[in-house]
């Protein structure tokens, strides 16, 4: 079954320069994603699926699909962790 | 560079992007002895993500390692700001769930509802608006989530009728202002606050929750009461507010000055647009510029904003200010009575006792009316 990315709501954000700056409310770390997880955040205004994400980011960046599914797995699971994704089965 | 130059560019820095606003005084990096006060003084004024945008536009040209130092310091500025919000989120929740009504004021509002990318502004900590009938219950809710007032109660029932803010600090260190009205002095004292809850709530969403500010008018108008009352000499990022509001919105001035005039406060806002347009050097009018060039105070408004903002400016004065603007013989009866005879816990830190509470008292008192015979 494909899981759904998206944002979480009880996250606060700031698009500064270079970078997407993101905490949660429950927490007090600030996640400061740049290159790679600055576009994944911007992406995520809505759900997408790994696969979905992989193929934008994959245009973007020139590179096959498999490629980036790879490199942003491991990101979206520690989003996950961190409170600042949340995973749906439905978009 | 000598200090004035980086006033001077500070200032232009806290007008970029704006219509009118004046050309690129600089071409060429600066020194580090330039570079490192204006640096600096961008921090002490919370201009640091203006001063990076200028940079990264391009139009203040910079070293390397001077690109790298802007940038270090706006991501420091908005991990600060995330922080402030995350804990508005949680107050926001808990006065929510207690049905205490609040707006937020100043910073968050600002930065959501008027610049059209929030990290265009800083702020350094909360201001909320409470209702008077709840001030006394929000209060005592955050007393009970670990916030601890920074300043006692003068007399029971003070805050809620007379007092402009109440500072609490949180369990982390964090800083919140709890509001009842928008300014001290007399001329917070006129300001109508059933006014304030009366208008149509703004509304931005923050961490999932919607949250209600100011009207953009009553907006604009606490902006000016905060630069001219607030701060000595006024920061530069209120005057951005100001021009922020006037030159990229929509706003309702007809209302806003019919505000202004209800407050009694048309002297606050005409000497804070009037100062904006000066100091940021902007060139393009509106019509709420035009009147505030024009508008001439009555002497005795003239009188008392001039005691307001100077550096002087004592609690005492303040005070004085206060009873003359209040209204009813019983609030100021009430209230000269709560600062002649406050709770012993007051006094803790300010005076040795009663007696040294009215000799000063007394003092201020002579002091803020010879002053104001000399104005006249």
């Amino acid at each position: 079954m494909p899981v759904w990315y998206r944002r979480s709501n009880r996250t606060v954000w700031r698009h500064i320069h270079g970078s997407v700056l993101v905490r949660p409310t429950a927490d007090g770390s600030v996640i400061a994603l740049t290159g790679t997880g600055e576009n994944l955040w911007h992406l995520l205004s809505d759900p997408l699926t790994i696969e979905e994400l992989a193929h934008c980011l994959g245009d973007r960046y020139a590179q096959p699909v498999d490629y980036i599914m790879h490199d942003i797995a491991p990101i979206l699971d520690e989003l996950v962790t961190r409170g600042v994704l949340v995973e749906a089965t439905q978009p | 560079m000598n200090p004035g130059a980086i006033n001077s560019l500070l200032r232009w820095v806290a007008s970029y992007g704006l219509p009118g606003a004046p050309a690129a005084p600089v071409l060429q990096p600066l020194d580090r002895d330039a570079w490192q006060p204006l640096l600096r003084a961008a921090q002490w004024e919370r201009a640091v993500p203006l001063l990076a945008q200028v940079v990264v536009d391009g139009a203040l040209p910079t070293t390397d390692d001077q690109l790298v130092e802007v940038l270090d310091a706006e991501l420091r500025s908005m991990s600060a700001v995330l922080g402030l919000e995350a804990n508005l989120v949680e107050v926001a929740e808990q006065l929510a769930d207690a049905n205490v009504p609040f707006r937020v004021l100043k910073g968050p509002a600002m930065a959501h509802l008027d610049y059209g990318d929030p990290a265009l502004r800083d702020f350094g900590d909360i201001d909320l608006l409470i209702a008077a009938d709840a001030f006394d219950r929000a209060v005592n809710l955050l007393g009970t989530a670990g916030y601890h007032r920074r300043f006692p109660e003068p007399r029971d029932g003070f805050d809620r009728r007379f007092t402009k803010s109440v500072s609490v600090v949180g369990p982390a260190g964090q800083d919140l202002d709890l509001h009842r009205t928008l300014a001290s002095g007399g001329f917070g004292q006129r300001i109508i606050v059933s006014m304030l809850w009366s208008a149509q709530p703004d509304c931005f969403t923050v961490g999932g929750r919607t949250l209600n500010a100011l009207g953009a008018e009553e907006r604009l108008l606490h902006a000016c009461y905060h630069m001219v009352l607030g701060n000595k000499p006024p920061r530069l990022v209120p005057q951005r507010d100001i021009a922020q509001m006037l030159l990229t919105r929509k706003l309702a001035i007809d209302r806003a000055l019919a505000l202004a005039a209800a407050w009694r406060g048309e002297a606050v806002v005409a000497n804070a647009v009037a100062t904006t347009w000066g100091n940021l050097e902007l060139a393009e009018d509106v019509p709420l510029s035009v009147w505030a060039t024009n508008f001439k105070p009555r002497r005795s408004e003239a009188r008392e904003l001039a005691r307001a903002m100077s550096p002087h400016y004592s609690y005492a004065a303040q005070a004085y200010d206060s009873v003359r603007a209040l209204r009813s013989l019983g609030d100021k009866f009430a209230y000269v009575s709560a600062m002649a005879f406050p709770r012993r816990t007051y006094l803790q830190g300010r005076h040795a006792g009663f007696t040294s509470r009215f000799r000063y008292a007394f003092s201020e008192v002579v002091n803020t009316r010879i002053s104001t015979k000399e104005h006249r």
